[in-house]
């Protein structure tokens, strides 16, 4: 894990207002060889860091001064909207199932919602600041969990064995067939067998890159 | 009463009691009207005559169905149907006019401009309105009736003014406007609760929740070091870290609800104020006895809400808190030496406005242009005034 976090010579932003938890991701995010170029407090100077800047990511906290409502979410889609190259990862203390769709629903590329306390599994986070950095996409497993529970899903979805429904989660958080591998400690074949199974049983054929996989999930999940 | 369903809009209750309220004054007027000439009449002759006692149970009778005017036991004083009889005679000619004046202007202009159409001429001893619109009749006749109403609520007063003189009166309708407050200030509570947990979730979410993430953070990068000696660094930046936690946690629970103030009552409480406040504050004055806990607790709210917004907003160097038992309420005041113009609408002082009306207290601010604000609240507490001189400090 090391040598590849070391070798990537990321850039990134940090925006949040509390003050403690900045400095703490910031000195994880130092610790792997990752550039924090700027960390701030609010949504306007995210904007002119970012402008100024032009990192390879952002790191956004939802909830920041003045009104402390979606202030980060705001900034993250202006980032979006404007800078398509930069990948922006928000970090949210609860999951926000309308927070996570707004995001994707963007350009779906280099982007990612995770809860805050993700960071502390370190090898996790890192790994998907890269993935985000590099383009991918990232949800977090609770939003994932939450888009399978509501009801209208059910029927199709309760038809996925415990199996399938671990590496569509794994799916949606970007990771590729290998990773998924790695993840679950299964064979590659086994993954791919899961996943055309899960594809059949949605109704959905499987594209080619990951990210189309994510948003292709993604729009059936969140299909009311 | 339910209003009729029919209606979609439903009209709020404290709207209808005041129109039922107003309805049965003008009953009441109008029924002076045909009463008043008996009345007086009956007013001649001996109390103990069957006339004026029959009379005077017609009297009775209007005073309780027009004005919710219930007396004890019936006067039997001659003077009470006399000056009765009198402010029912003065009363009844205003208000027929102007009742007539807006059945007359009213429907008269509505029916000419719904049915008839074209011009209506009301002609004055001076002038003439040649081509009123609907809406100037209507205006018109609004107003006729408006003065009507303030006509008929004032013989309410003065007959109220009058029984009060001869026998003890009980106002039913006096429980119409206590109704009306009351669903007022319950409004008002809950969205003072609303208040108080919004900001609750917000220390919460920004101060201890932060801190707990920020608190794994370290530990999870302790976990990760190869190097012992780093290991052992971010341990102990942690162990202090969970130090300040344990203090946050300890703050914001007090903020929540100190519990000192239900065991020590407001003086230790205060003090507490006072200790941390950044701006030095002066206790003036801060009554030993003890309150309900309602009191003690609002008292408490207001205090510290004047003083956060003093530290945050005011620019202040001083602040004064005094709490004095003036008997019946107990008053507090925050005065401080700032830069003034504190908004009485925000939602920190509106939800203490809400919080104290809940309690039947009152609360004002006064924030001139050019520096201080004093903010005052006023909470009846219900004791017994203690023996001796009432506290009182400068």
């Amino acid at each position: 894990m090391t040598e590849s976090t070391t070798e990537s010579s990321l850039r990134v932003v940090l925006a949040d207002d509390a003050v403690l938890l900045r400095e703490g991701v910031r000195s994880l995010l130092e610790d792997e060889g990752i550039s924090v170029v700027a960390s701030v407090g609010d949504g306007t100077e995210l904007l002119a860091a970012v402008e100024a800047l032009r990192p390879n990511l952002a790191i956004v906290d939802v909830r920041m001064p003045p009104t402390h409502t979606t202030e980060g979410l705001q900034a993250a889609l202006a980032i979006k909207h404007r800078f398509p190259d930069i990948g922006v990862l928000v970090l949210s203390q609860y999951v926000l199932r309308e927070y996570a769709t707004e995001l994707l629903s963007t350009e779906s590329v280099g982007v990612g919602y995770l809860l805050k306390n993700r960071v502390t599994d370190i090898d996790r986070f890192l790994e998907s600041v890269n993935r985000i950095a590099e383009g991918g996409t990232v949800i977090d497993p609770e939003v994932v969990r939450q888009l399978l529970s509501t009801s209208e899903k059910q029927n199709t979805l309760s038809s996925l064995t415990p199996r399938e429904s671990e590496v569509l989660e794994a799916m949606a958080e970007g990771l590729s067939n290998r990773g998924i591998s790695e993840r679950l400690y299964v064979s590659i074949s086994a993954v791919e067998k899961a996943i055309s199974a899960i594809f059949d049983k949605l109704d959905l054929h499987a594209g080619e890159t990951r990210s189309r996989r994510v948003a292709a999930v993604l729009a059936y999940l969140d299909k009311s | 009463m339910p209003w009729p369903s029919s209606l979609t809009a439903r009209i709020p209750r404290e709207s209808r009691m005041l129109a039922t309220r107003w309805a049965h004054s003008l009953l009441g007027v109008l029924w002076g009207g045909l009463l008043f000439l008996p009345v007086l009449v009956a007013a001649v002759f001996s109390p103990s005559s069957g006339l004026a006692a029959r009379v005077r149970g017609w009297e009775l009778a209007r005073h309780s169905c027009g004005f919710g005017l219930v007396l004890s036991d019936p006067p039997q004083q001659r003077r009470f149907l006399l000056y009765n009889g009198l402010i029912a005679g003065v009363a009844i000619i205003p208000t027929l006019n102007l009742l007539s004046g807006f059945l007359v202007v009213t429907l008269g202009s509505l029916i000419q401009g719904l049915f008839i159409g074209g011009a209506v001429d009301i002609g004055f001893d001076m002038w003439t309105i040649s081509q009123p619109t609907l809406f100037v009749g209507v205006l018109y006749g609004a107003a006729n009736l408006i003065g009507a109403i303030a006509l008929a609520e004032a013989a309410n007063w003065m007959h109220g003014r009058i029984d009060a003189n001869f026998a003890e009166v009980a106002r039913p309708f006096a429980l119409h406007t206590r109704i009306t407050e009351l669903l007022t200030t319950r409004r008002g509570v809950v969205l003072a609760i609303d208040d108080e947990r919004r900001r609750i979730e917000r220390d919460l979410h920004d101060g201890v929740q932060q801190n707990v993430v920020s608190l794994s953070v370290l530990i999870a990068r302790a976990q990760r070091a190869s190097d012992p000696v780093k290991t052992q660094s971010l341990l102990d930046d942690a162990l202090a870290q969970s130090q300040d936690l344990i203090d946050e946690m300890r703050e914001v629970a007090w903020r929540v609800y100190p519990t000192a103030l239900d065991e020590r009552g407001l003086g230790p409480v205060l003090e507490r104020i006072a200790a941390r406040s950044p701006v030095p504050l002066t206790l003036a004055a801060v009554p030993e006895r003890r309150f309900p806990p309602a009191v003690e607790s609002a008292t408490y709210f207001v205090i510290r809400e004047a003083v956060t917004n003093v530290v945050k907003h005011a620019e202040a160097a001083s602040i004064t808190v005094t709490v004095v038992d003036d008997g019946p309420a107990l008053c507090t005041e925050v005065v401080d030496d700032g830069n003034g113009r504190a908004d009485p609408n925000g939602s920190g002082l509106q939800g203490l406005v809400r919080r104290v009306g809940a309690l039947d207290g009152s609360l004002t601010v006064g924030s001139p242009d050019d520096g201080g604000t004093m903010i005052s609240a006023r909470i009846p507490h219900g004791l017994p005034v203690p023996s001796g001189e009432p506290e009182r400090k400068p």
